[in-house]
């Protein structure tokens, strides 16, 4: 096995060298297509049996290795690990997850092979020997492993997983089930795992029988609501039929006023807003749904977000907020956690190109005023009162950040201050006065658990969402939070070696409310490279990193930008970047991480440390996203004299020099100049002679 | 009246003092022509020497350019030697340009080995930059004009600063009759000082008024 571990940002090292591989299998990995599971209505289709996305190992531990079949229960297969070990066979007992655990007792890379009938697939594992890797790589195949094992889990636990191949819709929870199917895809996509931006047919297990089908559920289970006018304005935006009173699209459960919003980030992340919605779906709101794009469904849930906004009556503390329920000219409470989630749809909306009609956002400029307070925390209900704390927790901080985010407030602005010293000082515990209730149900992991922090979904989240916003990477409680987040979330991830592991079943959703669908999806999310939608492949891998060529002396620094955008070009912040100077450059294995702020954009320099030559450098985004290669060319200072640029001084060079005698420089660094006096004479030559390169 | 003639008694002061200052500083180098005039008969040859004079010993000179003019109705380019002495180094560089209808185009730089001590000790305070041989063509007076004078220190970093000047001239005389020849002053200096005297004799003239 060869690897070229040497990361030292820390946070998923080793994500980043699989990268290659694991999308070259995903390209390779050929599979019988069939349009039976992104249909409606189910269809004779030919057989089809699927591995595991291409994943990485543990070598000596009891590792699951699964795969699917559309063929029936009963049928033989094979299950070939690749490593010579002896082959699993038998009869096909459940089709949706033909599981099994396996130990390789060597490291390198292996090619399994699932035969169900005359079906057969293969996908790329690569096994590491743990004892071989740095703590660094070592620390990062726990991370991707964890992330494996955590997406495995919820395909293990939709509602139709048997039914994957004939039912065009799943889901997740059954209180929330439009939220917990939202958060589960977006987990999905936020890990790449993507739908095609055109009505093409997704591959992989993830895409074809997951995303699609959860994104099925979901928008066939919204309702109708007609979009009024409001005090503030029309909500009604990007329907260009419809000008006003237009119909809007809601999530009916309990909550549609975050329910609509959590929606949105299922939508929105799909990063494939032009993908038609099958034929078929959705009784009640079919004709706004089936057969329309991704991107008209966003727009209707996002303009029934600007609808339910709370209007600016006289004597409205909430106005410019959202509650439980979503108001129509009306004003009620503005409820700190339920705008949570309306601002990171606002945020997705923005780095998606959706329309949101213009009042929201100064609209919610009274709401960020009237629930921000001055020590950072955020109004559970909002008050008006920057002295008083309504209900403080970490969470509301984080929701904090992400509204001044939205606000376009910069880093440095007390608020953001502030709102960063509330998460810093509650992060190992809560604070008195808190709201200590925040992840109050069920039991809690006992490592590194805190009342409002660890372990608590619903916290972890915001602070996770604000920090990563804005680019904050320590904190005085934390040299580095977001290393803390991911070490605790494989240590707490249960039983991920059994094939029905792999969830976070000890963590706790929020006060009122807990699923473990919901805090595995949530667990995904916080692992995974993004805050808000995942950059757009192409785009990335095209022109994701800049400039593509450039020149320096040795000895210096240099300095590329990545630039995460969506589909339609809309910068996305919050995306962690891995940038990595390849193998075989001359600086080979230096690294750096950064986080797209609100242009899109970070930076990485490095400083050139080994001389003259060429580095080719890329940047990454988790494991499956990869940029263009840039390249950068380290050259010797220029030598003086050298005015013909051959690397040495001789008389050719002073015969150039005379030519120009009697001239003015043309600036500070005119070579001919060789003295700097700013003329090129007899004394530039005599200068240049006594710097004869030798024979 | 009374402060302009302070200003003149000022000026007049000032004048005189930068003169006296002027002949008191270091001598500043000067290129000359060599002799600086002579007689020659049509066909026959005159023999013309750039000398430089006023050299510090610490600051030698390690390369020269320059562009002497010349009447070529009146004398032709016969021939040129740069550093006749060798004093700048046996393997000099020597990038002239040579004649050119007319004008000479010098461009010499001393041995790469040279060292400030060598050339200081060779060149002492004046030698011949190069010897000029010239043919009478035509009888008439030809001016050799020096311009683009530089002269560079022993290692390149700078010029030799204040290098002046002077010119020379032949005369092609077939009857034998010498050519009338201008003198050419030192411009600066002696604008300056005539603007002093001046100033000082309208001071005299004031005060008797």
């Amino acid at each position: 096995m060869s690897h070229e571990c040497t990361h030292t940002d820390g946070h998923s090292p080793i994500a980043v060298l699989l990268r290659a591989w694991r999308s070259l299998g995903n390209v390779v990995k050929k599979v019988a297509v069939t349009l039976v599971a992104v249909a409606a209505t189910a269809s004779a289709a030919h057989a089809e049996t699927l591995l595991m996305p291409d994943r990485d190992y543990l070598m000596g531990a009891s590792e699951v290795v699964w795969g699917i079949s559309t063929l029936a229960n009963g049928t033989a297969f094979t299950l070939d690990y690749g490593d010579g070990s002896p082959v699993t066979s038998g009869n096909v007992t459940d089709r949706s997850y033909i599981a099994f655990n396996h130990t390789y007792g060597i490291s390198g890379q292996f090619t399994v092979k699932l035969t169900v009938g005359a079906e057969s697939a293969t996908a790329t594992v690569r096994v590491f020997n743990g004892a071989l890797l740095s703590a660094a790589d070592l620390r990062g195949l726990k991370i991707n492993k964890a992330i494996e094992d955590g997406l495995r889990y919820l395909w293990t636990t939709q509602s139709n997983r048997t039914t994957f191949n004939t039912n065009p819709e799943t889901s997740w929870d059954n209180s929330y089930p439009r939220v917990g199917t939202s958060f589960a895809v977006l987990a999905f996509e936020n890990h790449n795992y993507k739908l095609p931006n055109d009505a093409s047919v997704p591959t992989g297990i993830y895409p074809k029988y997951v995303v699609q089908r959860g994104m099925n559920y979901i928008v066939a289970n919204l309702q109708q609501q007609t979009l009024n006018t409001q005090t503030a304005g029309n909500p009604c935006v990007g329907i260009p039929a419809e000008p006003t009173n237009c119909i809007g699209l809601l999530n009916p459960d309990s909550d549609p006023g975050y329910g609509t919003s959590i929606a949105v980030l299922a939508v929105l992340g799909s990063s494939a807003l032009n993908r038609p919605i099958p034929a078929g779906l959705a009784g009640g709101t079919g004709a706004y749904v089936a057969g329309k794009t991704l991107g008209e469904v966003a727009q209707r849930l996002m303009n029934t977000v600007a609808w339910g906004q709370n209007d600016g009556a006289a004597g409205c503390v909430g106005r410019g907020g959202w509650y439980y329920t979503l108001t129509n000219n009306a004003c009620t409470t503005s409820d700190g956690s339920t705008v949570g989630w309306n601002v990171l749809a606002l945020l997705d909306a923005g780095a998606s190109g959706v329309a949101v009609a213009p009042f929201v956002a100064t609209e919610f400029a009274f709401d960020v005023a009237s629930s921000g307070n001055t020590d950072g925390s955020f109004d559970y209900n909002a008050d008006n009162n920057p002295a008083s704390d309504s209900l403080p927790n970490l969470a509301r901080a984080g929701i904090y950040l992400s509204s001044l985010f939205y606000r376009g407030v910069v880093l440095g602005d007390p608020r953001v201050t502030a709102a960063t010293k509330a998460i810093n000082d509650r992060w190992n515990g809560s604070l008195s006065g808190d709201y200590t209730s925040t992840c109050g149900l069920g039991s809690v992991p006992a490592t590194g658990q805190s009342a409002q922090n660890k372990g608590c979904a619903y916290g972890m989240y915001n602070a996770f969402k604000g920090l990563k916003l804005y680019g904050i990477n320590s904190l005085a409680a934390a040299s580095d939070w977001y290393a803390e987040y991911q070490d605790f979330l494989v240590l707490t991830q249960t039983n991920p070696l059994t094939t029905a592991g792999g969830q976070w079943g000890s963590m706790v959703f929020s006060c009122c409310y807990n699923s473990v669908p919901f805090n595995t999806a949530i667990a995904e999310l916080i692992l995974a490279p993004v805050a808000l939608v995942a950059p757009d492949p192409g785009l990335f891998s095209t022109v994701g990193l800049s400039p593509a060529n450039a020149t320096n002396p040795v000895g210096t620094d240099h300095t590329v930008t990545a630039f995460a955008q969506s589909t339609n070009g809309a910068p996305v912040p919050g995306v962690t970047i891995v940038f990595r100077v390849l193998g075989g450059s001359q600086n080979a294995g230096k690294t750096g991480t950064g986080t797209t702020g609100a242009d899109g954009k970070t930076s990485f320099t490095y400083h050139d440390d080994n001389g003259a030559g060429v580095d080719t450098i890329q940047a990454f985004i988790g494991a499956t996203l990869s940029s263009n290669v840039v390249t950068k060319t380290w050259v010797n200072p220029t030598i003086a004299c050298d005015v013909n640029g051959d690397n040495k001084v001789t008389n050719a060079d002073l015969v150039l020099i005379r030519a120009k005698s009697g001239q003015a420089a043309t600036g500070p660094n005119d070579p001919f100049d060789a003295n700097h006096d700013g003329k090129i004479d007899v004394a530039d030559v005599r200068y240049c002679q006594l710097r004869l390169t030798p024979p | 009246m009374k402060t302009i003639h302070r200003t003149l008694q000022r000026l007049a002061l000032a004048a005189v003092a930068a003169t006296a200052f002027l002949s008191q500083a270091e001598a500043a180098p000067v290129v000359s022509v060599s002799p600086a005039s002579q007689t020659i008969g049509v066909g026959g040859n005159a023999a013309v020497n750039i000398i430089v004079s006023g050299l510090s010993l610490t600051d030698p000179t390690g390369g020269f350019s320059l562009t002497l003019g010349f009447n070529n109705t009146f004398v032709s380019g016969v021939s040129f030697l740069n550093d006749p002495g060798h004093l700048m180094g046996l393997a000099p560089l020597d990038l002239s340009g040579g004649f050119g209808g007319g004008s000479l185009d010098l461009f010499f730089v001393a041995d790469a080995t040279a060292t400030l001590a060598t050339l200081a000790a060779a060149e002492g305070t004046s030698f011949t930059l190069a010897t000029l041989s010239f043919m009478g063509t035509a009888a008439g007076l030809s001016p050799l004009t020096l311009s683009n004078v530089v002269l560079s220190n022993w290692n390149g970093d700078s010029t030799l600063a204040g290098v002046s000047a002077v010119n020379g001239s032949i005369c092609v005389s077939v009857t034998g009759e010498p050519c009338v020849i201008n003198a050419i002053p030192e411009p600066e200096t002696m604008l300056l000082l005539a603007t002093g005297l001046a100033a000082l004799a309208l001071r005299q003239r004031r005060r008797r008024a």
